[in-house]
């Protein structure tokens, strides 16, 4: 009776967890993450109107047009969050974000955050970019970023400075 | 690095310790005199099982409003002298036993009065004798805080190799890689700053620069027992309690010689996932030691070993050797002066394992902490010296020293420097008496000291020193109702930073209104001064930054609690309890945005008010005249910042532990399960840093084993020789989990154990 009542205690110890195996591997979609730091004051709320992140295989200067057609394309430029409209936006307003951004492994010759201050989306009046991703905070040089497949990687912190902005990126043929 | 101030700093302490011993010992001897200088009546006793007249060892006897008490000796008898004349009871405990109080007893001067008690066997734990509570013996029972014991036997049948192993089944204890929380309390902070205050009979056991527990300092084979007291416990033992208190109880010096040796060999399942899989070879782990007690004499006893353990672990650089050297010796001066002194060793090399570098490989660290090793050496030394000085009256000075030397190489990078190192002692002495002023009614009161000198590039040089007086009184109202108050006054100061004042009340109550019913209930505060390391870490890596924080408050807490226990039958014990804490200044690891660092910035800051609430349920029972025991626990804890109504970090709502043992044709088979619930939040921060960081899954846990004892009455050495065999599967059903993000929880391994005593 007693060798029952342990096996009978024993057996729902296994029944609870005997059909799960808790962690798996896990196989990495490619892409990069890490927070955005954000230092100055922001922008009044009225004049962000969506706050992405950009990564450019290709390196500025850029053609306004040129981006989007490559941003429609799904080759070259990419958007996040990667909705084509007026509403998908980063958090505004904040001091820090964190963000993980999955796109086709490759090499990323521009990553930046961009705000959006009019709706005008094929303005660069309406375009202002806000941080660089770069290879330390002494430079506003581009980071060249490997992802290469499989592969997520961490830690990319990028540092907005609203009193302090990068130089912009568009080419002098840019729609006014 | 040498502690430049070592010379300076214990000849101070010395003197403070003179100074306690002059301002507070010696008067003591002059009011009350000297219970030896006087004749009076003793009284001899046996204890004997009831059930087989066996003589028992090992008894605790206390000898009802004084404060006299004693064991019985390896033949079951005991010995209580300078009594005066009068009418006594004597309460009588053993584990295992029920609790006999022994009613007039005639005591006369110059005179022996003989008594024999019989204890009836219960393996319900309602009358062990717990010292932790409130500084004195008392049994659970009589305790208004919720308190667990594991016993020396639940520990060898676990093969805990580190102490916090044995706290894993305990109702309420969660140990998350090597960080106790109890009921929630505690988050996760990698030691640092521990919400639990350990002590090794009696004596703070913490690290002096980051308040941590050192868990592989403290000799498992050395362990008697363990006491774990619920709830807020500031007001008895100051700073770093106010979570709870592990007081780790080591083994007294046996009556005869006797040899332990003990071997255990293990291997680590090879993981089943084949992108996990790092090693060709097979993972083994492995420890040998050694230990004697044995009586020199009538008045000395020692008690000594060694041992070696290592492990080449299941993740890669994890893996650790350690060497750990003990010794206890216990002085009985006089039938009124007792001296004991414990010192412990450890040297231990280990690798780092911080974070997987994935999901996908997730028994390998991340490139950088490859190359990483640590190497520890910590040493303790504590005594304590008791004196009855009447029968109403005793005193206790004790004091412990704790050294800790650790570096890191190739880690943490602090300016240029590519090794961090830190070494730290941690002092403090204490001096208190027991007073029973009349049968009702015991007071305790006393003083402490501590400091801690610290030499670390991480922290840089600091001291800092700590004053405290406390009191406190049992009274007994009638044989149904009990309370306890006290208040605990604590002055600290670390370093440069200004000195800070606490003072912690407590009241508790206990209700007996029938033989085998309890109710409790107790309210009291808490605080912890924040460590050195909190307070002025600074470090920098590629991924992580710790900025210090020097303007940090101490964090406080006011706990309530209220519970009972019922003896359901002669078979089983239901106890159940409703506690809350609420926490202000609570001190959590926070990210901060630093325009100096280019990675994520950590510091410690005062962020919270939190609270915390819940429900624990325990239920004991043995069946088949005891073959047949389990224990079964249920705690549910709700925590939350009442700032944003979110849940703390790293707290588990729901926590369910089984435990069960059964003795059938001559083995004894046992089985361990543990249920928590997923975590519910993390440092989301973490995640872009750590590759699936936020991947965490409920704990479930399944250890089963084996025990078969021999013995051996004749054999050529003539004496008895007893061995025990087991065999353990840990993790049975191959359960992955996570008790921290980035990090994958013990897989399953096997454990073959022998342990010879002669």
């Amino acid at each position: 009776m007693k060798v029952f009542t342990f096996c009978f205690i024993t057996f729902l110890f296994g029944l609870n967890s005997g059909c799960n195996h808790g962690l798996e591997p896990y196989r990495e979609t490619a892409g990069f993450g890490g927070t955005i730091i954000y230092r100055g004051n922001w922008p009044s709320p009225d004049s962000v109107i969506i706050v992405r992140l950009i990564a450019s295989k290709i390196s500025p200067p850029f053609n306004i047009d040129t981006v989007f057609v490559r941003v429609l394309r799904g080759d070259s430029v990419f958007l996040f969050p990667p909705d084509l409209n007026l509403i998908a936006s980063l958090p505004k307003d904040t001091t820090q974000t964190s963000y993980e951004f999955f796109l086709p492994p490759g090499t990323y010759k521009y990553v930046a955050v961009a705000i959006l201050v009019c709706p005008d989306i094929l303005s660069t009046q309406c375009f202002r970019i806000v941080g660089v991703l770069t290879e330390n905070q002494t430079t506003f040089e581009p980071k060249k970023l490997i992802v290469p497949l499989n592969t997520f990687i961490r830690n990319q912190n990028i540092v907005v400075d609203y009193e302090n902005l990068p130089p912009q990126p568009f080419d002098s043929k840019r729609k006014k | 690095m040498k502690i430049k101030n070592t010379p300076r700093f214990l000849s101070a302490l010395c003197a403070s310790a003179f100074k306690i011993f002059l301002l507070f010992v010696m008067p003591s001897h002059f009011l009350f005199g000297e219970a030896s200088a006087q004749q009076r009546g003793i009284i001899s006793g046996s204890i004997f099982n009831k059930e087989t007249n066996e003589n028992l060892v090992g008894a605790n006897i206390l000898l009802q409003g004084t404060v006299l008490g004693t064991t019985s000796d390896g033949s079951g008898n005991f010995l209580l002298k300078n009594i005066h004349e009068g009418k006594y009871s004597l309460a009588v405990s053993l584990i295992g036993f029920h609790r006999e109080i022994v009613n007039n007893i005639f005591v006369k001067e110059n005179e022996i009065t003989f008594v024999k008690i019989f204890l009836s066997p219960t393996s319900l734990h309602t009358s062990e004798v717990i010292v932790t509570a409130n500084r004195s013996p008392q049994s659970l029972s009589e305790i208004p805080v919720s308190v667990s014991v594991v016993d020396a036997a639940k520990i060898s049948q676990r093969n805990a190799i580190s102490a916090d192993q044995s706290l894993r089944y305990v109702s309420g204890v969660n140990v998350s890689e090597g960080q106790i929380n109890i009921r929630g309390f505690s988050g996760y902070t990698k030691g640092v700053g521990s919400r639990v205050l350990l002590l090794v009979d009696g004596m703070p056991m913490l690290a002096g620069d980051t308040q941590e527990i050192i868990w592989e300092a403290i000799p498992v084979s050395q362990i008697s027992k363990i006491e774990i007291v619920k709830g807020a416990g500031s007001a008895t033992y100051g700073s770093s309690a106010l979570g709870g208190v592990v007081n780790i109880i080591t083994k007294e010096i046996s009556e005869t010689p006797q040899t332990t040796f003990k071997t255990y060999g293990g291997i680590w399942e090879q993981p089943k996932y084949k992108s996990w899989k790092w090693s060709s070879r097979e993972r083994l782990f492995n420890g040998v030691s050694f230990s004697r007690s044995e009586k020199i004499n009538d008045a000395v006893g020692l008690f000594y070993g060694i041992s070696h353990t290592q492990d080449d672990s299941y993740k890669r650089n994890d893996y650790w050797r350690r060497w750990n050297i003990f010794s206890k010796l216990n002085y009985t001066i006089s039938s009124n002066e007792k001296f004991i002194a414990n010192f412990s060793l450890l040297n231990q090399k280990r690798g780092n394992f911080l974070y997987w570098k994935s999901l996908d490989e997730a028994l390998i660290p991340q490139d950088d902490q490859l190359k990483e090793r640590v190497e520890t050496t910590r040493m303790n030394f504590s005594f304590s010296y008791n004196k009855i000085v009447q029968e109403n009256l005793s005193y206790t000075f004790r004091g412990n020293f704790f050294y800790a030397n650790w570096s890191n190489i190739a880690a943490l990078t602090y300016k240029d420097s590519t090794q961090t190192h830190s070494r730290s002692f941690a002092s403090s002495l204490e001096l208190f008496y027991n007073y029973q002023m009349r049968s009702q009614s015991s007071f305790t009161f006393g003083v402490e000291a501590k400091s801690n000198l610290i030499r670390a590039n991480l922290f840089g040089e600091r001291n800092s020193n700590g004053f405290a007086a406390f009191i406190q009184e049992e009274e007994k109202f009638s044989d149904f109702v009990r309370t306890t108050i006290g208040v605990r006054s604590d002055f600290s100061k670390v370093d440069s930073i200004n000195a800070v004042g606490e003072i912690n009340p407590k009241a508790g109550i206990v209700y007996t209104p029938t033989l085998g019913t309890t109710f409790r209930a107790s309210i009291g505060s808490g605080f912890r001064a924040p460590s050195v390391a909190e307070l002025f870490i600074e470090a920098n890596s590629g991924a992580f930054n710790t900025k210090p924080n020097p303007k940090l408050l101490p964090e406080k807490n006011w706990s309530f609690e209220i519970g009972g226990n019922q003896i359901l039958s002669k078979e089983m014990l239901f106890d159940v309890s409703l506690f809350e804490s609420e926490f202000n200044n609570l001190i959590e690891p926070h990210l901060v945005n630093d325009p100096n660092v280019a990675g994520l910035a950590i510091r410690f800051d005062n962020v919270l008010r939190a609270r915390l609430y819940g429900m624990e349920m325990s239920l004991q029972s043995s069946f088949f005249e005891n073959d047949l025991q389990t224990e079964i626990s249920f705690t549910h804890v709700v925590s939350k910042d009442v700032h944003t109504n979110q849940s703390l970090k790293y707290r588990p709502r729901n926590l369910f532990y089984v435990s069960s043992t059964v003795n059938v044709f001559g083995l004894q088979l046992g089985a361990d399960f543990r249920s928590l619930s997923r975590v519910e939040k993390i440092d989301d921060e973490f995640v872009g840093v750590i590759p699936q960081g936020d991947r965490r899954v409920p704990i479930y846990v399944f250890d089963a084993r084996v025990a078969k004892d021999f013995s051996f009455v004749e054999h050529p050495f003539g004496k008895n020789i007893s061995c025990t065999t087991s065999l353990q599967a840990n993790n049975i059903l191959q359960y992955y989990y996570n008790e921290f993000i980035g990090t994958i929880a013990p897989i399953r391994n096997f454990v073959l154990t022998v342990e010879v005593k002669m």
